[in-house]
């Protein structure tokens, strides 16, 4: 006979619920003293030195002295999808902070918060207007030919475009966890990895956008978070519980909640051209995509290349970062795999050992 | 004390945590008494009462206290699912039968409930009312047949399952045989008359209304199905914690052991092609809704002389094509582009969190 291993007596069961109580009791008095300052993201000290249709480019201040500083500046280019705070998600947890202690000449390109005003703007605005703009911004700002890129996540694949449109303003192209052969993940397919993929190329993304104008990021957070429902809907605010009294825990657990929450909708003309041409016909590594009429050949990347993944990574699986080797034109093509997931890449513990400190002896090694 | 049967454990669990519910908002009742709008649900009470406390300034906080709240509503759902599914696993475990056709049933009688659910959290029902009782003010007499209709399906609480199952409204519209006075307002038929148009917005209104009952119905039957798998799984699991000899004895190491389960067992249906396409349908009908919704609403903001959602989008497209003339231009003529943007090239410090989403 099946031995029931479940055997909560009713009255720890009320118990329980005591206990959770005072701890919540003790959590809202605590909540109450936290202010909007006390959750800051994005908190690296900076200027804006350009901006344009609500994009800005952020320069940040040096965190060594100007002699170690390296003379090739980099631009990191995040999501359009998501905040750029990723980056600089708090002080002890910043890619931003991090690269800067390196002695990398930083800037960063925020895309802003759309509005429906927004919405027709296409792939090719993106591409050939507000990043290469940015781009001849800083490379003038900083009295430069070119400089370095680092593409985050859909920014990386935005950044690989770019770069192989024009690969002589690039000198060095970083992407980290950035989705390139967004079928690669199919054979020896796990359950778990490339979900939001399968969704969406089954979506009927036309619709999508004739009803929103701009697709909410309510809408892409809850694609994000059927990889793993119920943790990430119920059991992650249960296990916050323990934590409500720990004040210090407590900001970082906001921190990362507030960029969760608070990310940028995505643009419906602009999303609705990536999901047809990246994510859909996957033209990327056909070679059959094109951007203002020009045609993107990634043979064109002949500049160094250092492509870093995730090896945890469930939202944009490996085999999807790494096939950009099979397609480049660089002779200096470099894969780095860090073991954390597609988040924890930028704010896990172990990618503020490694990520910064790769890059820096990277460009180093390479005139950077 | 250990108790091996099955069946009384899993009565005693439910009833018990049916007793932890009841206590766990009592307290919280009692504790919000003190906080604004404490005669209210618990729910709504503490998001006032941390808005209250915060006087505004921490929207982190007071979004967590949010999502805390309502994640707790849901996860009780879940909790009941599971728990109310364990029930009826329990007694087939014991008599050592087959407990997977009772669970099946259990789960079409939940996917049924949450469809229900659903409807009212539409609110299908009033917005139709609402809807048409804008319409009759400012549309022909010829719509009033239709209205009635309408407001009749819409009384019913079920605007789809009127349609279906043909309520007076609309046997007296449909059926004309010896009806002189039907006959005669022939002209009032959505696809005759001088209002056509506007009629048949309305009825392809309610044809997706019924198209998205049903295919809600679909999805929640589908998503129930992969529920009741992820039952099966976590007694599988609860089977292999048997053998090992181990015992879950709290709440939370139930919690955990039926989420992680339940996430793993959910992925694997949420990547097949059947699930995949019953999402996709059920999707799409809610866009059909909202878009023939659209084309109802544009028609009486037509004629209350305000701006329509079209007549915006094209003057947000005629802004975006100038801003891209503008931009071409300052790359033509690189000076200008200079004076032009000099304001914004003169570094300017950023404050943190000053970054809003009013940008």
């Amino acid at each position: 006979m099946f031995s029931f291993p479940i055997q909560i007596l009713p009255a720890d069961l009320v118990a329980e619920a005591a206990t959770l109580n005072e701890k919540l009791t003790k959590g809202i008095s605590n909540l109450t003293n936290l202010t909007d300052d006390d959750i800051d993201i994005g908190s690296t000290p900076k200027d804006i030195i350009f901006e344009q249709d609500g994009i800005k480019v952020y320069h940040y201040h040096p965190l060594v002295e100007q002699s170690k500083i390296m003379k090739t500046p980099l631009m990191i280019m995040p999501p359009l999808i998501n905040g750029y705070e990723v980056a600089d998600l708090q002080p002890d947890r910043s890619l931003v902070r991090n690269l800067l202690n390196q002695g990398i000449d930083v800037y960063l390109n925020d895309w802003g918060y759309p509005r429906q005003v927004d919405k027709y703007r296409t792939l090719d605005d993106y591409i050939n207007g507000y990043f290469d703009d940015t781009v001849e911004f800083i490379r003038k700002y900083h009295g430069v030919d070119k400089i370095a890129l680092l593409g985050i996540c859909q920014g990386g694949a935005m950044s690989t475009t770019y770069a192989t449109l024009n690969p002589d303003k690039i000198s060095h192209l970083v992407l980290t966890v950035s989705p390139i052969d967004f079928d690669a993940y199919r054979a020896n397919h796990k359950p778990h990895e490339g979900l939001m993929f399968t969704m969406g190329a089954d979506a009927d993304v036309e619709k999508m956008v004739a009803v929103h104008g701009n697709v909410p990021a309510t809408v892409l957070n809850e694609s994000f978070m059927m990889a793993s429902p119920f943790i990430l809907n119920y059991g992650k605010y249960a296990d916050v519980v323990d934590i409500l009294d720990d004040r210090l825990a407590l900001q970082n657990f906001l921190r990362m909640e507030k960029w969760l929450f608070g990310g940028p909708d995505a643009v419906g003309q602009m999303f609705k051209e990536f999901i047809r041409d990246y994510l859909k016909g996957n033209k990327l590594v056909k070679g059959t995509l094109e951007v203002g009429g020009r045609k993107v050949d990634l043979k064109d990347l002949t500049m160094p290349i250092l492509n870093i993944f995730a090896e945890k990574d469930h939202i944009v699986p490996p085999p999807c970062t790494v096939a950009l080797g099979k397609h480049v034109g660089s002779k200096d093509y470099t894969e780095f795999a860090i073991a954390t997931g597609h988040i924890g890449i930028y704010t896990g513990g172990l990618a503020q050992k490694v990520l910064a400190p790769k890059v820096a002896s990277w460009m180093h090694e390479r005139g950077g | 004390m250990e108790n091996k049967d099955p069946n009384e454990q899993m009565s005693s669990v439910v009833n018990a945590w049916a007793e932890s519910q009841k206590r766990m908002w009592s307290d919280w009742s009692s504790l919000l008494q003190n906080l604004p709008g404490g005669n209210e649900s618990p729910v709504e009470a503490v998001k006032k009462g941390v808005e209250a406390a915060n006087k505004s300034t921490n929207e982190a906080a007071r979004l967590l206290m949010d999502r805390i709240t309502s994640s707790q509503g849901a996860m009780n759902r879940v909790m009941d699912f599971f728990f109310k599914s364990m029930k009826v696993v329990a007694p087939n475990l014991e008599a050592n039968k087959d407990w997977r056709p009772d669970l099946k049933g259990f789960a079409e009688q939940w996917a049924k409930e949450s469809t229900a659910m659903l409807e009212r959290s539409f609110g299908m029902g009033s917005h139709i009312g609402n809807l048409s009782g804008t319409f009759s003010k400012d549309l022909p007499d010829a719509m009033g047949p239709w209205l009635s209709f309408l407001m009749q399906a819409a009384s019913s609480g079920h605007i789809g399952e009127a349609v279906l199952g043909g309520t007076a409204g609309l046997n007296r519209l449909l059926s004309m045989e010896g009806d002189a006075s039907a006959l005669a307002g022939v002209g009032q038929i959505p696809l005759f008359g001088a209002s056509r148009e506007k009629n048949a917005k309305l009825l392809r209104l309610v044809d997706t209304v019924v198209d998205l009952r049903k295919s809600s119905l679909n999805f929640h039957t589908s998503f129930a199905e992969a529920l009741s798998k992820a039952v099966e799984a976590t007694v599988e699991e609860l089977g292999k914690v048997a053998a090992k000899g181990e015992k879950i004895t709290s709440l939370r190491q139930l919690m955990g052991l039926w989420y992680r389960t339940a996430d793993k067992s959910l992925l694997v249906t949420f990547n097949t092609q059947e699930f995949l396409d019953t999402q996709n349908a059920f999707t799409k009908a809610q866009q059909q809704f909202k878009l023939a919704q659209r084309a109802v609403v544009e028609d009486i903001f037509r004629n209350l002389d305000m701006p329509t959602r079209s007549e915006l989008d094209e003057t947000y497209q005629v802004i975006h094509e100038l801003k891209k003339e503008v931009r071409a231009l300052k790359k033509a003529l690189p000076s200008a582009a200079q004076s032009a943007t000099r304001g914004s090239i003169a570094p300017r410090k950023v404050a943190a969190a000053a970054r809003a989403k009013s940008e």
